[in-house]
């Protein structure tokens, strides 16, 4: 009897809990840098986030959501502004960044400000130039929300939205958005092949890029100066605003090239509005400093032809089926 | 008429379990107390203390990994729990805990160690809508200290200490405390504002070398008070 009251008691605390997801990816690549065993991916705690995600109730005057900003379908990036628009139409001073194979960046952001998934929505929830807002305010305003309180009860077995919670279903949903089957990755596969011009490229890439945007992830997550010359009227720093050491100023945190036909324009700023003139900037518009990238003291010297080739083989990291994926769009409610 | 005798059965249990702990451990009472010179600390009003005359606004700081020693200051047990101490909530200035039989010396961090600060989001105390959470840059706010020093000239101090890399580490621990059933720590603010008017550092509000030497003041502040 004591038993079957036990039993009762632990069926009763299960009933909650959702299915259990698992992150999927090729078994070539790293182990992911997030740690899920403190934050158990669910089917519902997913669903939560991306609810958050698309939720413009996250800025001050309930106009800007995560997404307006990164857009499932540009890699979730910004499209056609070069420096990100929130709030009041106040610009702010960094190109927006892709989110993409999140689960294995080992910091945030251009400059490696944040050290974790779950506390990256603090910068922009914040930010007076994005959302404005505060995680308390957010967390006051979606708390009494009969949608939230079901999806919170769902998610994680309380009723009472936190910071906590608001914080581990973003980063839940993001988690979420990985992006592994390019035709880059069907030839790794051997799904397919290459043709001659991408293979060419491919060649090219391993031998001038591949140093820091390094296969699978294409970033080695580190920080670098890659010769762009200083914009004078924003003076981003990049690392070093963080580190406050000289060893580190105007380096920036390599970016991913994974879809990068789609997450124009390019660089911190937003400077380039194609990958020609970026190819360009390596071959001749690398600018000479303290802090600039040994791979890069010498231009990287690439005829017309090769350009091209190693444009070709970029493309062939575009994944539509990630960038189409329903799963990351808004949600239709359930 | 089962069920009752059964709902009986297991509150017997537990009562039986629950009184069973206590022997090798006993509820322990912990008072905070901030000070200026020998007067309570508060934030309404202007307080004296020595020649040095105050207006405090905020005083709010983070207690953590308490930890329970014996006689020969052997460490007996840790407690990883943190606590947000608030001036304006008097309830928080008193840590309800239990203690092994045997402690006799107690110690604990202030601030957040650094595991704390790189391991995600967290709750209770250490939810990020409490305050005390950087959100341009990553980590904890381990103190924040707010209000004039009303001299001659009124000049206003705010001090976030926080930071958990390297040289900037703003985690420490107290000193060895000696207990006793109850226990009163008085944390002696003015000592810290003298020292850091003296040294005329007049605000914080990021992670710096400053932020972590100051740090290693506000920890020391912490001091038995005589009954
Ligand atoms: C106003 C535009 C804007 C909004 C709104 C916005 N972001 Fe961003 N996001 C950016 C910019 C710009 C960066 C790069 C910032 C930097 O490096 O300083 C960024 C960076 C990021 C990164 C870091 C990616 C990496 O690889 O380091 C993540 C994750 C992210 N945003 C998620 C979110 C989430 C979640 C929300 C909603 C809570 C959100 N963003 C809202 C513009 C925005
Ligand atoms: C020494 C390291 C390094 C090497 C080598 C390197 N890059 Fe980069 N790359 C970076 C860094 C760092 C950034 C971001 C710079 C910034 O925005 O300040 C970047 C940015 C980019 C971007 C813009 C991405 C975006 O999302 O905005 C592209 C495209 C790019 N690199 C392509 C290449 C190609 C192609 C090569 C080889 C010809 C190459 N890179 C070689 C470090 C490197």
């Amino acid at each position: 009897m004591i038993l079957g009251f036990g039993a009762l008691l632990i069926a009763a605390s299960h009933t909650w809990q959702s299915k259990p997801l698992k992150l999927t990816y090729p078994d070539s690549w790293p182990k992911p840098a997030y740690d899920t065993a403190r934050n158990p991916l669910t089917e519902a705690g997913v669903w939560l986030g991306r609810n958050l995600f698309y939720d413009p109730a996250l800025s001050k005057d309930n106009t800007i959501s995560c997404a307006s900003c990164h857009l499932s379908f540009t890699a979730f990036t910004h499209v056609d502004h070069a420096l990100s628009h929130g709030i009041d139409d106040r610009i702010g001073t960094r190109n927006s960044l892709v989110l993409i194979n999140l689960a294995w960046n080992k910091s945030f952001m251009w400059d490696g400000a944040v050290n974790h998934l779950d506390m990256q929505a603090l910068a922009p929830i914040s930010h007076p130039d994005e959302m404005g807002s505060s995680i308390a305010e957010v967390v006051e305003k979606l708390a009494p929300n009969p949608n939230y309180k079901m999806w919170c009860f769902q998610a994680f077995g309380d009723s009472n939205l936190t910071g906590e919670y608001v914080l581990k279903a973003l980063a839940q949903f993001q988690l979420t958005l990985i992006s592994a089957n390019s035709k880059y990755d069907q030839m790794q596969r051997g799904e397919i092949t290459f043709s001659a011009q991408e293979t060419r490229g491919y060649d090219l890439f391993k031998a001038n890029c591949n140093s820091c945007h390094t296969e699978p992830l294409f970033t080695n997550g580190s920080f670098q100066n890659n010769g762009l010359p200083l914009d004078s009227l924003l003076g981003d720093t990049g690392r070093m605003m963080v580190t406050k050491n000289e060893a580190d100023n105007r380096t920036f945190k390599v970016p991913t090239l994974r879809n990068i036909e789609f997450s124009k324009p390019f660089m911190h700023d937003g400077r380039f509005e194609s990958l020609s003139q970026v190819l360009k900037h390596y071959q001749s518009g690398i600018e000479a400093s303290s802090t600039l990238a040994k791979e890069l003291e010498k231009n990287i010297a690439l005829s017309e032809t090769e350009k091209i080739d190693l444009i070709s083989f970029l493309l062939t990291l575009s994944d539509k089926e990630f960038l189409f994926n329903t799963a990351f769009g808004y949600p239709k409610k359930k | 008429m089962k069920r009752q005798i059964t709902f009986l059965i297991s509150v017997f249990l537990l009562l039986f379990f629950s009184a069973k702990s206590q022997t090798e451990q006993s509820n322990f009472r912990l008072q905070f107390v901030p000070m200026f010179g020998d007067s309570i600390a508060t934030t309404s009003g202007i307080v004296s203390a020595g020649n040095n005359n105050y207006h405090l606004s905020k005083c709010r700081f983070y207690l953590s990994n308490f930890q329970f020693f014996d006689a020969d200051q052997k460490l007996i047990s840790t407690e990883s729990q943190a606590y947000l101490l608030d001036i304006e909530d008097p309830q928080s200035l008193i840590i309800i805990t239990t203690k092994p039989k045997n402690a006799t010396y107690i110690m604990f961090g202030v601030g957040i160690d650094s595991i704390n600060n790189v391991s995600g989001a967290m709750g209770g105390a250490l939810d990020p809508t409490k305050g005390m959470y950087w959100s341009w840059q990553s980590g904890y706010i381990n103190v924040k200290l707010e209000g004039n020093f009303n001299g001659p000239h009124i000049k206003k101090f705010e001090y976030h200490l926080g930071g958990y890399a390297g040289e900037n580490a703003c985690y420490n621990t107290s000193a060895f405390i000696p207990i006793s059933d109850t226990l009163n720590i008085g944390v002696s603010l003015s000592e810290f504002l003298n020292l850091a008017e003296a040294q005329e550092t007049f605000k914080i509000m990021s992670p710096s070398a400053t932020a972590a030497q100051l740090s290693k003041v506000f920890a020391a502040l912490f001091q038995p008070l005589n009954p």
